[in-house]
């Protein structure tokens, strides 16, 4: 069975009604990886000093072993805390904890990671390839990344790769700005990096007409996370490092590759905010730039009069399309299904045994 | 803080910092006022979200203001700062929060110098009472009636303005009144929260005001792109302002650069016109006049002064990175040096002499050698200033040096000018003035311009006055008529004359005289009137003194300006020994004018004079020098931690009425610096420790007789006379009050005795107070507090607001006994014609302001928007080159 991308054009026009990502649950993981049903892992940004090398510690990093397949299990964990646990009143006059605690499952069409939700989203705009896992289960259709052999990166990938984590260890607190000493915002730098320890965020969302689960780290708040029942997606910001834009053909790259993906993992998660660290060649970290995720097609199309690179309506659109022919193409009940994009050549999504 | 001068000189140095103040004003419709809505847009094109009253700088110009008769009873003075509050709300229009904040007790720190005002001001009292007294016994003498509401009137007492007085508590009582009536009645306050902190709050009125900031501030739900207003008439709020690091900030005054062209009239019976010897005796029927002149407010913009300081302290080729915001807060703690209300400044720094440049350059030539900045969220790294005092230690042998060859220099300059206008006047008397009358002579007499420029006063006043007034250039002009009336009624048996006619006379010669004496730039004495308004401010700050050329002005520009806080009457007398000590025929002799400085701060060997004259000390006794300098350590230490995180110690204070010199501190980083934290005094302990006997009136009366009772314990605490220590000034007011420290232990001694004789009501007065929260009922926040603190399930424990709907507004509130929702809230005063709130729409509750544990941090909150700059290139070259404008100077 396949899906087809071509003619692009068909995706254009108006996107397809979206309802605005809502937080349903969140989940750390420790420095062992350790999944906790809490907020122990948030960050709170803070604007790190420029001029601080984003390579700094390269060495020392405390990596996470990428090789363990973890499927959807932590957020599967984080479903069923989330639906065995009452919840917590939010308002005093409204003190009605013996009330059903929502069952969120029954209704949903997909519940997969924002990771493999934006391939989907970015497929009509990129020639990556990729290959997913897809089972159905009362209705809803579980997707999960077919995960293949780490491809090994070569040390100046893994380098580049640090300096995200490092921006992120940079940028961010454990405690809000109030709570902290002027040490711990000074001497960040100092702290080894580790890409074990998480924070996620569990979102409803729909697309069209298919209504999804998400799950996917969030880098940090940018003030605080509401208490009070009040959405906290909107108070995210997500974290990204890219080289100094220099030339024409850098910001055409930028704009192509980079901010496409900006654009799709914030969307899907309802996080307001892209916090860019630029870097010089030399990972010296030159300047800071907020980005609203919003915003982000737009100045796109701003840039490239011409004819935009990518257009968000369309990649909406056709997300929405293709979830809605996955409903029909993955039976119920029938095991695991391949669900694959080869990137170049015949531009399908194919779907298999 | 008491700087004096710093105002005027930020001004002057940072130009573009001050901005006009657009304010609409009630337009007089069909002979009805119409207020102006303060809920449309605010004319000064842009919306402002907090405004902070420090409220002493509106009760003290309410209570006896500068341009009208001052107000008779108390209930005519709630009235005036209901008036003067509603017109600076309405200038600001605050969209979210209005916080006033009225003087508690303050720390021990500050009682010395609240204790001397008031002291000072205690003395100018009496001896103003005196002299009313021998003027409507005059009046009386010469058979005149006197009006009876005139006899035994008694000045008010302007020390009432201390927490724990009654006239405190009917301040508290009338500004909750007026608060419930602007939420139920002024659409400008419709979504106002409004902050009321009285005097029962311990703490200073700006300092609660900067706790509430830094307390919001730390919170993650404020809003890091908030717009502040402070009000007040003390120039460090410029310093607070700059210490929350919060860009947005701004500080509201009167212009104090505005020439006020009225006065107060006659000091008998209020009216304009005369003079108190002239006066009749009938009281001045009441003010008719609503839109009388008002004095235009401006903008102090700490987010460009902040602008100039990184363009002057971002110094080339330092070896570390610059942080603007540490930047700020060294040069913060410079000025401290040369003044702040808890220390004497040192000798050598005058701001008048451009110490705060001294400093600053000291500050920029070390910095790269000292390897970093100076403070830390409020504390001192003691190596770097030491190192700093050092280098202005070396200076000061010369600084003293210079400044008595300016002295003499002024003096001479002084002399010549005299010598100068003697002469042009025996040139006019023997040339043309011979047939005119004596008003036109006078009036021709004067240069056009001035002529103009005083009509205003002229045309309001009786013909009398207009022929004084186009003499003068203002206040102290006037008031060298008044001693002048005065020497002149004490003399006028004896001259064929009548008093009126002889002061025209001496006048004539007097303005002549002076006005070859003065430069222009002492012209402005509507600044000395403003800057007197504030309590515990300062000393007035000086007029039009350039720090820059200090020896281009007279020194009676000086005294004429130096009008202290408390004592509106010094001012007169201040006024009046200028008068005579400048002119070469003086009557009546100052008691100080002649006193010689024995110190002579200028010749070898001063240091052994000082501690032997200030501090009794032998040249040998190496010991006090060192004890001074360190107490003067820990004072520095404690004002830094006082303005950047809280009262470090309520208990703390500075021994000495003198401070060391640059030279006497050595080896400060070995100085163990820790403070206690101690409570504060309850009120009425405060009132034993800053009022004089005179004013004894305002505490409860078991307490009274401690200061007058010969078998009092604690009696040597209120001397009737003390000493005052000209100190090197010319004049008793910039000398120093030599008072007894009030020893704690055994004040609270003697007063512990005395606890039980006091009554239920004076009990009360003496506890803590609270801070009450307020809004309408059509704020978001109302049903909130309503429904949890009001129904009928209430909760009893603190409820913590909820940002979102107290729109930012961090902390937590409780039930207030006092309040009731809906019920009527009666007018509190008997005079006045504001009517009783009926269901009132109002709510309040105490609201107890965010604790954290956390330092404050000098930072700039992350998601800060700074305004587009406000500075230019030439702009910032011109600070950079030290006041030159680029390629000109
Ligand atoms: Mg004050």
């Amino acid at each position: 069975l396949s899906f087809a991308l071509e003619p692009i054009a068909r995706w254009r026009g108006k996107p397809a009604p979206m309802r605005q990502p809502k937080e349903i649950a969140s989940f750390s993981y420790d420095d062992k990886r350790v999944q906790h049903h809490d907020d122990s892992g948030l960050k709170y940004y803070w604007p790190p000093a420029l001029g601080q090398h984003l390579g700094n510690g390269f060495k020392e990093l405390v990596k996470h072993d990428d090789s363990v397949d973890e499927h959807l299990d932590s957020l599967l964990a984080a479903l069923i805390h989330h639906e065995t646990t009452p919840p917590v009143p939010v308002s005093i006059e409204e003190d009605n904890t013996a009330a059903e605690p929502p069952k969120v499952l029954p209704a949903i069409d997909f519940v997969t990671w924002r990771g493999m939700a934006t391939k989907l989203l970015c497929t009509p705009f990129s020639s990556d390839p990729w290959s997913m896992n897809a089972v159905r289960l009362n209705d809803t259709i579980y997707i999960e990344e077919h995960k293949q052999p780490p491809r090994p990166m070569d040390e100046r990938g893994e380098l580049f790769s640090y300096m995200g984590y490092k921006f992120e260890a940079l940028s961010t607190l454990r405690r809000p700005f109030g709570e902290v000493e002027r040490k711990e915002i000074e001497e960040r730098d100092k702290e080894v990096v580790n890409n074990i320890e998480q924070y996620c965020s569990i979102v409803k969302t729909s697309i069209g007409g298919s209504r999804l689960v998400l799950g996917g780290e969030v880098d940090c708040v940018y003030d605080y996370k509401p208490e009070d029942g009040e959405n906290p997606s909107s108070h995210y910001c997500e974290l990204k490092t890219n080289k100094l834009i220099n030339t024409d053909r850098d910001r055409t790259s930028f704009e192509r590759y980079k901010l496409l993906k900006f654009w799709a993992q914030s969307f899907l998660l309802g996080v307001p905010k892209v916090i860019v660290g630029y870097r010089t060649n030399d990972g010296i970290l030159a300047h800071i730039e907020e980005l609203d995720t919003q915003k982000i097609p737009s100045m796109v199309k701003k840039n490239n009069p011409q004819g935009p690179p990518w257009d968000a309506s369309a990649a909406i659109n056709f997300m929405a399309g293709l979830l809605e022919w996955l409903k029909t193409a993955i039976p119920e009940g029938e095991g695991m299904w391949r669900m694959e994009y080869a990137g170049t050549g015949k531009r399908v999504v194919e779907v298999k045994r | 803080m008491g700087v004096p001068a710093l105002f005027r000189f930020l001004s002057k140095k940072y130009p573009k910092t001050i901005a006009p103040v657009i304010e609409d004003k009630p337009q007089l419709v069909n002979g009805e006022l119409v207020p102006v809505d303060t809920s449309k847009p605010n004319p000064n094109g842009e919306e402002f979200d907090n405004l902070y009253l420090d409220m002493n700088g509106i009760v003290h110009p309410c209570s006896h203001p500068e341009n009208k008769p001052a107000p008779e009873t108390e209930d005519e003075m709630m009235l005036e700062v209901f008036k003067y509050t509603e017109r600076v709300v309405g200038m600001v229009r605050p969209r979210k929060l209005l916080m006033i904040a009225i003087d508690g007790v303050a720390p021990r720190a500050k009682m010395n110098q609240q204790r001397s005002r008031r002291f000072r001001s205690a003395q100018e009292a009496a001896a103003k009472e005196r002299e009313t007294a021998a003027l409507i016994k005059q009046l009386e003498d010469e058979g005149r009636e006197v009006d009876e509401s005139l006899k035994g009137k008694k000045t008010w007492d302007s020390n009432a303005i201390t927490p724990g007085t009654p006239f405190m508590d009917i301040l508290a009582a009338s500004l909750r009144y007026w608060i419930a009536y602007q939420l139920n009645y002024n659409p400008g306050w419709k979504d106002l929260k409004v902050i009321l902190s009285d005097a029962g709050v311990p703490g200073e009125g700006e300092h609660k005001i900067m706790e509430f900031v830094r307390s919001q501030r730390a919170s993650p739900e404020h809003d890091p792109n908030t717009k502040h207003v402070i009000y007040g008439l003390d120039a460090d709020l410029i310093m607070l302002g700059l210490a929350t690091h919060e860009p947005h900030f701004r500080v509201l005054r009167e212009d104090v650069f505005f020439q006020d062209k009225n006065d107060k009239g006659c000091r008998i019976c209020g009216k304009e016109g005369h003079y108190a010897a002239e006066c009749t005796g009938v009281p001045k029927p009441k003010e008719d006049n609503p839109v009388a002149v008002e004095k235009p407010f401006i903008w102090l913009q700490v987010d460009v002064l902040r602008e100039y300081l990184e363009a002057e302290l971002d110094i080339p080729h330092c070896p570390f990175t610059f942080d603007l915001e540490r930047a700020i807060d060294d040069w913060v703690f410079l000025c401290f040096f040369v003044g702040n209300d808890f220390l004497p400044h040192l000798p050598s720094l005058e701001i008048r002499e451009g110490a705060i440049d001294t400093l600053q350059n000291i500050w920029k030539r070390n910095l790269p050698a000292m390897g970093g900045y100076l403070t830390l969220d409020g504390s001192v790294n003691m190596e770097r200033a030491q190192i700093v005092l050092n280098e202005l230690g070396k200076q000061e042998d010369n600084i003293f040096r210079r400044r008595k060859e300016q002295e003499v220099r002024r003096e001479e300059n002084n002399k010549r000018r005299k010598t100068e206008a003697e002469a042009r006047r025996e040139a006019n008397k023997r040339g043309d003035a011979g047939g005119l009358t004596f008003e036109q002579e006078v009036k021709g007499s004067l240069p056009q311009g001035k002529h103009t420029k005083f009509n205003g006063s002229a045309v309001a006043a009786g013909p009398d006055l207009s022929t004084l007034a186009v003499l003068g250039r203002g206040r102290d002009n006037l008031e060298e008529m008044r001693a002048l009336n005065k020497a002149l009624v004490a003399k006028k048996n004896l001259s064929n004359m009548s008093a009126a006619q002889a002061m025209r006379a001496e006048l004539l010669s007097e303005s002549e005289q002076d006005s070859g004496a003065r430069t222009p730039a002492d012209s402005t004495p509507a600044e000395v009137a403003d800057e007197s308004a504030v309590d515990e401010t300062l000393p007035a700050e000086p007029i039009a003194t350039d720090p820059i050329s200090a020896e281009v002005v007279p020194p009676v520009e000086a005294d004429a300006v130096s009008a202290e806080k408390t004592t509106p009457g010094k001012r007169k007398r201040d006024a009046d020994d200028e008068v005579k000590s400048s002119d070469g025929t003086s009557k009546v002799s100052v008691e100080d004018d002649d006193v010689e400085d024995t110190v002579r701060l200028w010749e070898p060997g001063y240091k052994d004079r000082y501690y032997a004259q200030k501090f009794g000390a032998a040249p040998s006794d190496r010991d006090i020098r060192r004890q001074v300098a360190k107490a003067y350590v820990e004072g520095l230490c404690w004002v830094l931690l006082y303005y950047y995180q809280g009262c470090p110690s309520w208990t703390w204070y500075y021994p000495y009425h003198y401070a060391p010199f640059a030279s006497d501190f050595e080896d400060i980083q070995d100085l163990d610096v820790k403070f206690s934290e101690g409570k504060p005094f309850k009120p009425f302990e405060q009132l034993m420790g800053v009022l004089p006997a005179h004013s004894k009136q305002h505490i409860p009366e078991p307490f009274q007789q401690l200061m007058t009772d010969p078998e009092s314990e604690i009696l040597d605490f209120y001397p009737e006379d003390f000493p005052i220590d000209l100190n090197g000034k010319k004049f008793a007011w910039q000398g120093v009050a030599l008072l007894p420290f009030i020893d704690e232990k055994r004040l609270l001694h003697a007063l512990g005795k005395k606890y039980p004789e006091l009554s239920e009501d004076e009990n009360l007065r003496n506890k803590d107070g609270y801070e009450l929260l307020y809004c309408g009922d059509q704020n978001k926040l109302y049903d909130e507090l309503a429904g949890k603190l009001y129904s009928k399930k209430k909760q009893d424990k603190p409820l913590k607001l909820n940002p979102k709907v107290s729109d930012g507004l961090v902390g937590s509130v409780s039930v207030d006994e006092a309040c009731i929702p809906n019920s009527t809230v009666p007018f509190p005063l008997k005079q006045g014609n504001l009517e009783d709130i009926e269901n009132d729409r109002s709510i309040s509750v105490r609201y107890h302001v965010p604790k954290s544990s956390y330092v404050h941090k000098s930072m700039l909150l992350r998601g800060v928007k700074l305004k587009p700059p406000a500075l230019n290139y030439a702009d910032k070259e011109t600070v950079r080159n030290g006041g030159r404008r680029d390629g000109r100077g």
